[in-house]
């Protein structure tokens, strides 16, 4: 039986040879998630095309620094996340603000239009609620409900215990819901007084 | 559990989100990262990482060079002059014209290397040329 970090070593052992069809299959399989939970955390495509790009430039440059510890999936997102904190801190100290860019976010979903559009207006008020999430909590969020991974993973990517990203998660899905329910209460009394 | 209906709750709000597509533009970019940023191969045996390293100790070396010419014995300047005070007499033959003396000189200056140079002038100082002058 084999143990998938191997094979992520086995793949990462040739990208670090210079094996370009080994990067392809690395970038096939991981680049649509890592653009997303840029995505996710930055709210801008451009940006975040930008990150997801420059992390498997780092991917390939570095291929040879990986370590089977971890996934590869948990070693991209850990790049992926640092550089994505770089383009927060730049834009914080340019005095910009997180603007939603949400042609993208509703799921595709077959149906009317009334459907399409009440699913995009939900899709629009996760990704509010998300933005109001300090990083570290939309990140764990983000890693642990989107992206799939375990805890012992988000904590490498985040570089904390587990204990800490329980209590991130716990925090973060508490103040999610809180605020989601605002959302939606308030939508309900717009609806109201309509 | 209060835990467990929270967790439950966000996996819906998630499943509103769609994965995001990354564009035509960024596939193709990363599709070129190998060949715009192909692997040098002078790097397998190039045992420096960076630039600095073999500069850094060839900057030592030569300050090391430096240093130990100054002081070992039997590489400064010696007292011995290069020439004897007879072969300057004979080399930097005084004549009437001082024009002719200058000229000697730097026929001498042209022959003595750049090491040798302030020794020589410092003998021809030390005897005949004082002497020679009125």
């Amino acid at each position: 039986m084999t143990h998938p970090y191997l094979e992520d070593q086995a793949l990462m052992d040739r990208i670090a040879q210079g094996d370009a069809s080994a990067f392809r299959t690395l970038s096939q399989d991981h680049l649509q998630a890592i653009v997303t939970f840029v995505y996710r955390l930055l709210h801008n495509h451009a940006e975040a095309e930008d990150v997801a790009q420059e992390t498997f430039l780092r991917a390939w440059t570095n291929a040879a620094k990986y370590q089977p510890q971890a996934r590869v999936s948990t070693w991209l997102h850990a790049i992926a996340r640092n550089l994505a904190i770089d383009h927060l801190r730049k834009r914080k100290t340019r005095g910009e603000s997180l603007e939603i860019d949400d042609e993208r976010d509703a799921a595709p979903l077959s149906g009317r239009p009334s459907q399409l559009l009440v699913r995009k207006q939900q899709a629009l008020t996760v990704q509010e609620a998300l933005l109001n999430l300090p990083e570290r909590q939309r990140s764990a969020i983000l890693l642990s409900h989107e992206q799939g991974h375990s805890n012992i993973e988000i904590a490498e990517i985040l570089k904390i215990s587990v204990e800490a990203v329980e209590s991130l998660l716990s925090r973060g899905r508490r103040q999610l819901r809180v605020l989601l329910s605002d959302e939606s209460d308030q939508v309900k009394d717009t609806r109201m007084s309509e | 559990m209060k835990e467990d209906r929270d967790r439950d709750f966000v996996t819906n709000a998630f499943s509103t989100l769609s994965p995001v597509e990354p564009s035509a533009a960024l596939m193709r970019k990363v599709a070129t990262i190998p060949l715009e940023h192909a692997r040098n191969e002078a790097q397998s045996f190039w045992p420096f990482k960076h630039l600095w390293q073999p500069s850094l100790g060839l900057a030592c070396a030569g300050l090391l060079g430096f240093f130990s010419g100054g002081y070992l014995p039997g590489t400064g300047p010696s007292d011995e002059p290069l020439l004897t005070q007879r072969e300057l007499s004979v080399a930097v033959q005084p004549t009437s014209d001082s024009d002719d003396l200058g000229d000697d000189l730097d026929g001498l200056l042209a022959l003595a290397t750049a090491s040798d140079l302030a020794w020589s002038l410092e003998a021809v100082g030390d005897a005949p040329l004082e002497n020679q002058s009125p």
